[in-house]
């Protein structure tokens, strides 16, 4: 399956913004992972603005960013927006709250609890009917749901927009499931060639035994191999660096093959 | 789009277990809603499944063992689902059939239980709870694939309670674009504190049975499902006779999202009718050849005014439909799959449900929704869903001959 690249969005520690995450990829500015600055999105009306999590930020700034860039109008994109954690700090609340003797849920924190939150704030941004799909699958969220978004723009004969994002959880559930830092990347998909890049998607039988993530910076590979939306930083890394990469990802018994092909003039 | 075909499906509920015992539940009319006795204090009445503890679960899988996969693993071993799995990757090869699964809260019971053994707030949990195979939400897709000996694409969507109506337009997806040549579909979703303290905490729970479409309704009773089908081509190979459990043909599916609000749907009705609007121009029906509709009817003020409103606008007052949580309770995510063996039920026995508990329908409502039971012909039936943060599904199922 082949679809081209179109905006890119991308914040976490230490990356705030296509354009800063670049040039740390490129080599041309260090990676500080004790910096994370999320403004409030400028696409989310004031009501939403303030009930909005810091993890319904990460992902809806990384949408934002990316269609900013493709100059599309997000209000016409379906979307497939993909986490492994969801919102852990509205999880490990509530959890806290039905183990407290009075047992009582917060009802906001209830309802954004949901997994598809971000996808519904950022539809209810932009007055949108498109719809939206909300994935995860633990370690092996990437693939599935990098191949779902392809697999949809394809199906539909659409661009779509994807978009990922993971933060850690805390408190006691944050000691089995440890994620390392905020990490969120979207991008706007066309199942066409562009003028940008393309990727190659194909699914493989059996395992993939490669690292992808060697040739990244340290903090970077770090983040890559503790946060599961980050697995995505060896492709930002060879988009940024303008070269052609082939590199593989798990899924189940199977793995996804991504081969990144920029556009030659 | 692809023509795709239902060839083995079944689901529980507190309806039954299968597709007889959910027929009988409608025809005979049971009383199947019971006080809230699954927590203290409890909430208004559920829609519980029985015999989930005493299931056997299989040993060499024991590390998913949670309430949400045991639901599951009592519907994969129901109308015969399993066995009919078998024929499918004898023909198409076990790599090639995808597992795609909706749940809203998967196993997080589990971890509900790990947190009140705690020794004090914020105490790490131990290693040893199995977070990754109960609460996370890949645990349902991987228990199956490791169930049915299935190594395909597995997916999990969480869109709240349109989860696994969902998951068909994502399976339908994965088909068209060929990375894989089936897809069981479906989705779980279980009893647990956080959905019955939540939806309480939003005071959408009634206090008695709920009565969906009802001039009085007063909320919701939440229930627990699960449920699968086997999708796949219509030509993808050979078929046998009967399907197991039932069969279907999937004419046409329609997403969409209300950008209006997290929590209320949008009173106008406009998102969820541009669901059933997609739906019916994928299966190129008019709305006129739609001959039941399995209403989402959840038993909310909000949801049911929105979803009559949203129906009227395509509808008019001419196409029968009834919620049937009045059995189940709403179970959430699953309440897509468990109702597409409804929608299967009603064409078969050319029988059209009716919402079982409700005696007046409101006033206000313009659509014809059914407080008996009708005989009547049944050949399109549209099945909707709807969830917390605006997401609408809609799906539209024909007979399989």
């Amino acid at each position: 399956m082949i679809i081209s690249i179109n905006g890119i969005g991308c914040w976490g520690e230490g990356l705030h913004g296509w354009r800063e995450t670049k040039a740390i990829l490129q080599g041309e500015a260090q990676h500080d992972r004790t910096s994370l600055k999320l403004p409030p999105p400028e696409s989310l009306p004031a009501n939403e603005r303030r009930r909005a999590s810091q993890v319904i930020r990460l992902a809806i700034l990384c949408a934002e960013e990316a269609c900013q860039q493709a100059g599309c109008h997000a209000g016409e994109l379906p979307a497939i927006f993909a986490s492994s954690n969801g919102d852990g700090y509205i999880i490990n609340r509530i959890l806290n709250s039905l183990a407290s003797p009075a047992g009582a849920v917060s009802p906001s924190l209830f309802h954004n609890s949901v997994h598809n939150a971000p996808a519904g704030y950022w539809m209810i941004s932009h007055k949108s009917h498109q719809p939206a799909v909300s994935l995860g699958l633990y370690d092996e969220t990437l693939s599935a749901a990098l191949l779902k978004a392809a697999a949809e723009a394809y199906a539909e004969e659409k661009p779509v927009l994807f978009c990922i994002y993971d933060a850690p959880i805390p408190g006691s559930l944050g000691a089995i499931r440890r994620t390392g830092s905020s990490f969120g990347c979207a991008f706007i998909l066309t199942p066409a060639p562009g003028p940008m890049c393309q990727l190659a998607l194909s699914l493989k039988e059996g395992q993939c035994a490669d690292d992808p993530f060697t040739s990244l910076p340290e903090s970077l590979a770090d983040m890559a191999r503790h946060n599961p939306a980050a697995q995505i930083l060896p492709l930002l890394q060879a988009i940024a660096q303008g070269q052609d990469h082939s590199f593989s990802l798990p899924y189940g018994a199977n793995h996804l093959t991504i081969d990144l092909t920029h556009a030659h003039p | 789009m692809t023509d795709l075909i239902i060839t083995a499906g079944t689901a529980i509920s507190a309806m039954g277990r299968g597709v007889d015992s959910t027929r009988a539940c409608i025809l005979e009319q049971h009383q199947t809603l019971q006080p809230d006795t699954f927590q203290s204090p409890g909430h208004g009445y559920i829609g519980r499944v029985a015999g989930v503890e005493a299931h056997p679960f299989p040993a060499a899988l024991s590390q998913f063992d949670c309430r949400n996969n045991r639901l599951a693993d009592m519907a994969l071993t129901t109308d015969g689902f399993m066995e009919a799995t078998l024929e499918a990757k004898a023909h198409y090869g076990h790599h090639r059939i995808a597992v795609i699964m909706g749940t809203s809260t998967s196993g997080i019971l589990t971890t509900e239980e790990a947190y009140a053994a705690r020794p004090y707030e914020d105490a790490p949990l131990p290693p040893g709870v199995p977070y990754e195979n109960t609460q996370d939400l890949s645990s349902l897709p991987r228990y199956v694939a490791a169930r049915l000996n299935i190594t395909g694409p597995t997916l999990t969507i969480s869109n709240a309670c349109a989860s696994s109506t969902r998951a068909f337009v994502d399976a339908a997806h994965l088909i068209a674009s060929g990375l894989c040549d089936a897809a069981i579909v479906g989705g779980a979703d279980s009893l647990c504190r956080m959905t019955l303290q939540g939806f309480a905490s939003l005071g959408l729970v009634s206090a008695s049975p709920t009565r969906p479409c009802d001039a009085e309704r007063s909320g919701i009773s939440i229930g627990e499902a699960a449920g699968f089908v086997l999708l796949e081509r219509s030509n993808g190979r050979p078929r046998s006779a009967k399907p197991a459990g039932y069969g279907l043909r999937l004419l046409g599916y329609g997403a969409s999202s209300d950008g209006h609000h997290m929590s209320s749907p949008d009173p106008t009705g406009s998102g969820a009718a541009h669901a059933m609007k997609k739906a019916l121009d994928r299966a190129g029906l008019a709305p006129e050849a739609i001959d039941y509709i399995n209403m989402h009817g959840t038993g909310t003020q909000a949801n049911d005014q929105m979803e009559d409103r949203a129906m009227a606008s395509l509808f008019g007052s001419s196409v029968p439909c009834s919620s049937t949580k009045g059995w189940s309770g709403h179970t959430l995510g699953a309440s897509g799959i468990l109702e597409s063996m409804i929608c299967a039920i009603a064409i078969q026995d050319q029988y059209l449900p009716h919402c079982m508990n409700s005696r007046m329908v409101d006033p206000l409502f313009q659509s014809d929704i059914l407080l008996e039971p009708r005989h009547g012909t049944l050949n399109y039936v549209m099945n909707n869903s709807f969830g917390f943060g605006g997401t609408n599904s809609s799906l539209i199922f024909g007979p399989l001959t």
